[in-house]
């Protein structure tokens, strides 16, 4: 009969040590959770950041091949511009699911045809057009960056 | 005064009349000559408005004339590929306006090539091609080569003649400016 009351005794000890375990095991999971999140929001916020960044750096590219208001402009590559153009595109299709926004997907897609356009034509005055095309896109795909981020902070 | 009496002034006075204010660094002032960008847009058409502001970084007035003034420095370009200004050991360049100015009023402007990193100012030269297209010639005016010949030995370089040289620009004797 003692055995068996320090048996109980014991099994009552232990199940109230799993019962513990399991509460501090729950705990944590909550607290992983929780760094899980924060993680993942930073990297969405540096996404943007990045993004936002090189946008404008598109957006200044893209200011040179516009149309000019007297001479063309001396010391310009458009070769240059589009490859920054089309680096801009690639960069916003690898963050698409991380960015996961209806609008910046058009505004991609729309970009990705203007520099198609811009390849095609043949004319300086049809090329500005495009280019002036692309850089209305740009400008909105950085202000939809900017609210993004804004949202995000 | 017209406009080719007041750069032959610039020109044929000694570079200590120049009274110069460097207006880029820690401690500067600003050049109160400011270059803005500004562009909107957004969702829902929203009135987010976004400025960018660029100012020249040097101002000179004439001792002997302080009607006459020059800044430069505010970007034309912010990369200059052109092959004369790529060629140097630092292959980086960039384009900026340079203005001058008589009684406030900006009279004349003009773009000139920071080469080499930084290291020397070129006038942008005019261009010939052949037929190819390739460059046939490039061309300075004596005046220009003079003006930036003062700038870069106060504030460059004082191989200003290697570098003109070395990008294969030619200097004439053409009235500057037209």
């Amino acid at each position: 009969m003692n055995i068996s009351f320090i048996g109980l005794i014991v099994t009552i000890i232990g199940a109230g040590v799993s019962i513990w375990q399991a509460i501090l095991a729950r705990k944590y999971t909550k607290k992983a959770k929780t760094y899980r999140d924060e993680v993942l929001m930073d990297r969405h916020k540096r996404t943007l950041f990045d993004l936002l960044s090189y946008s404008k750096l598109a957006s200044e590219e893209c200011k040179k091949i516009v149309k000019p208001v007297g001479k063309p402009m001396r010391g310009v590559d458009p070769q240059q511009a589009i490859n920054i153009l089309e680096g801009l595109y690639e960069k916003l299709n690898e963050n698409m699911h991380n960015i996961n926004n209806v609008e910046i997907q058009r505004l991609s897609t729309e970009l990705r045809g203007n520099i198609h356009s811009y390849k095609q034509e043949n004319t300086p005055a049809s090329k500005y057009i495009c280019a002036e095309h692309m850089q209305s896109n740009i400008n909105s795909i950085i202000s939809t960056l900017a609210e993004l981020r804004d949202t995000a902070s | 005064m017209n406009l080719q009496e007041m750069i032959n002034k610039i020109l044929s006075d000694p570079i200590r009349d120049w009274n110069v204010i460097v207006c880029w660094g820690a401690g500067s002032g600003p050049s109160y000559h400011n270059k803005f960008t500004v562009w909107s847009g957004g969702f829902d058409d929203s009135d987010a408005q976004n400025i960018e502001i660029d100012s020249h970084s040097h101002v000179v007035s004439l001792k002997s004339d302080l009607s006459i003034g020059m800044e430069w420095g505010i970007t034309h370009n912010d990369n200059f590929v052109e092959e004369w200004a790529n060629k140097f050991p630092d292959k980086k360049a960039t384009s900026h306006f340079i203005d001058f100015f008589y009684n406030g009023m900006l009279v004349h402007r003009d773009v000139y090539v920071s080469v080499d990193g930084g290291r020397c100012e070129i006038p942008l030269p005019e261009v010939e091609y052949n037929g190819d297209g390739s460059i046939k010639k490039l061309t300075i005016t004596r005046n220009e080569y003079n003006l930036f010949e003062h700038i870069n030995k106060l504030f460059a370089t004082s191989y200003f003649d290697q570098y003109i040289s070395n990008a294969g620009i030619e200097i004439i004797d053409v009235k500057w400016p037209q």
